[in-house]
């Protein structure tokens, strides 16, 4: 990342307390690779930034860091607070919380931080304060990505390899979509609240045939159990309707298959389900990156429902 | 009025800089003993922060941070001289650290991988 931050979300607290964070904006030209990311295809031939460090990436300035923006989908504990002119895309968070953790990813010392970057970090320490002893509710799996980025991927459908396209998209919609990318984008934007991703090692084969080496093939697939009735997989709603279903003796093959696919619990009677969401329905969450699992977090969430 | 607005301007950023009263919160830094970056930035939190203690990101323990209310976690740059440098061994943290933490530039992305968090390397 780059001197420089960009969507930003002013009325967030780093923002605002206890020092008001006046944006000088200026515009630099927008980056050229921003276009093929998702968000950039709408940006003009320039952008507003605020500058946050005096000093641009050189000697002694390291280039900061951004993350991946998809990860942050259906998390409770989890917030973008701005991004940054970087080598990726228009969205990757160059300022987040995730639980007790607070990411600056400005690499510049306070030195050769402008005054408003400075103030900024103040309230940076000021705002992670409030959730000490607040440790993430869920964790990456080692392999994981959050469903938005089905979509951001799609750009890269024409040209990819073709050990990396099947990797990356199931036999059935390579068949039916070939290498159109457009064609991928719309189906999971289509159906973005059904998707659910599966990750499995990959053989590449050698000229042999024989494999030799692997590597992870991670595939966005749509839930047609979701779909068919038409509740996204991420809303506490679907447990609602699988327990409904189960009590009701109706679609109960279904709901025992989405239970056990989005829950880690086991149980086998309709009451112990309805016992267990009644109990936790305040803590009940979904998360994407810790294996497209709802989960029980160890205290209220902010919202009652994910 | 407009005069006497114009004139409180810089006196009121100067405050926010420095000279106004220190915020009650303690601070603990753990970067790179004895380096410029460090004495650097621990001189910028003393003026703002009742407390600042250093400590060592690669010897940070979690009971280190016994005393204080935010930890930073940070390091020298990566490539000062335009060649990439080994990177710090990582503090061992597991799960149950849930301190208040800020992450400065790249040990955010080892930190941030190491405790799988959504906050890593893009």
């Amino acid at each position: 990342m780059d001197d420089a931050a960009h969507g930003m979300a002013p009325k967030h607290d780093i923002f605002n307390t206890p020092n008001k964070i006046d944006f000088m904006l200026e515009d630099r030209p927008t980056p050229p690779q921003y276009r093929h990311y998702v968000g950039g295809e709408k940006l003009g031939e320039t952008m507003k930034v605020w500058r946050v460090q005096t000093k641009r990436n050189s000697k002694g300035v390291d280039p900061g860091l951004v993350s991946e923006p998809s990860n942050f989908d259906s998390a409770p504990d989890a917030e973008i607070m701005s991004s940054g002119l970087n080598s990726k895309g228009p969205q990757s968070v160059a300022i987040g919380r995730h639980g007790n953790f607070l990411l600056w990813g400005f690499s510049a010392d306070p030195d050769d931080l402008t005054d408003e970057g400075k103030l900024c970090l103040i309230n940076c320490i000021c705002y992670i304060h409030k959730f000490d002893r607040q440790a993430p509710l869920a964790r990456k799996h080692k392999w994981t990505r959050g469903r938005a980025y089905a979509v951001a991927q799609t750009r890269y459908v024409k040209d990819e390899s073709e050990e990396g396209f099947k990797r990356s998209y199931p036999e059935a919609l390579r068949r039916e979509f070939g290498r159109d990318g457009g064609k991928y984008r719309e189906y999971y934007e289509k159906n973005m609240e059904f998707l659910n991703l599966t990750v499995e090692e990959f053989k590449f084969p050698d000229a042999s045939g024989a494999p030799v080496y692997t590597a992870l093939a991670m595939r966005y697939w749509v839930d047609e159990d979701a779909m068919a009735w038409g509740i996204s997989n991420r809303t506490i709603a679907l447990l609602d309707r699988c327990v409904t279903a189960l009590e009701k003796n109706q679609d109960d093959e279904v709901a025992r298959r989405l239970l056990a696919r989005y829950t880690t619990q086991e149980f086998r009677e309709a009451a112990e389900w309805r016992k267990w969401l009644d109990a936790n329905r305040k803590r009940i969450f979904f998360s994407d990156i810790a294996g497209y699992k709802f989960l029980v977090a160890p205290r209220d969430l902010p919202t009652a429902s994910p | 009025m407009r005069r006497v607005l114009l004139c409180l301007v810089p006196f009121m950023l100067l405050a926010t800089l420095g000279f106004a009263d220190p915020i009650s919160l303690r601070v603990l830094y753990a970067g790179k003993p004895g380096s410029e970056r460090e004495a650097r930035i621990t001189a910028f939190l003393q003026k703002h922060f009742t407390r600042v203690g250093k400590a060592s990101l690669t010897e940070f323990k979690p009971a280190d941070a016994a005393d204080y209310d935010v930890v930073i976690f940070d390091w020298t740059p990566m490539a000062p001289e335009g060649r990439i440098l080994p990177q710090p061994e990582l503090p061992e943290l597991d799960e149950s650290y849930d301190r208040a933490t800020v992450m400065v530039g790249h040990v955010g992305g080892s930190l941030g991988g190491q405790q799988h968090l959504k906050l890593d390397w893009l």
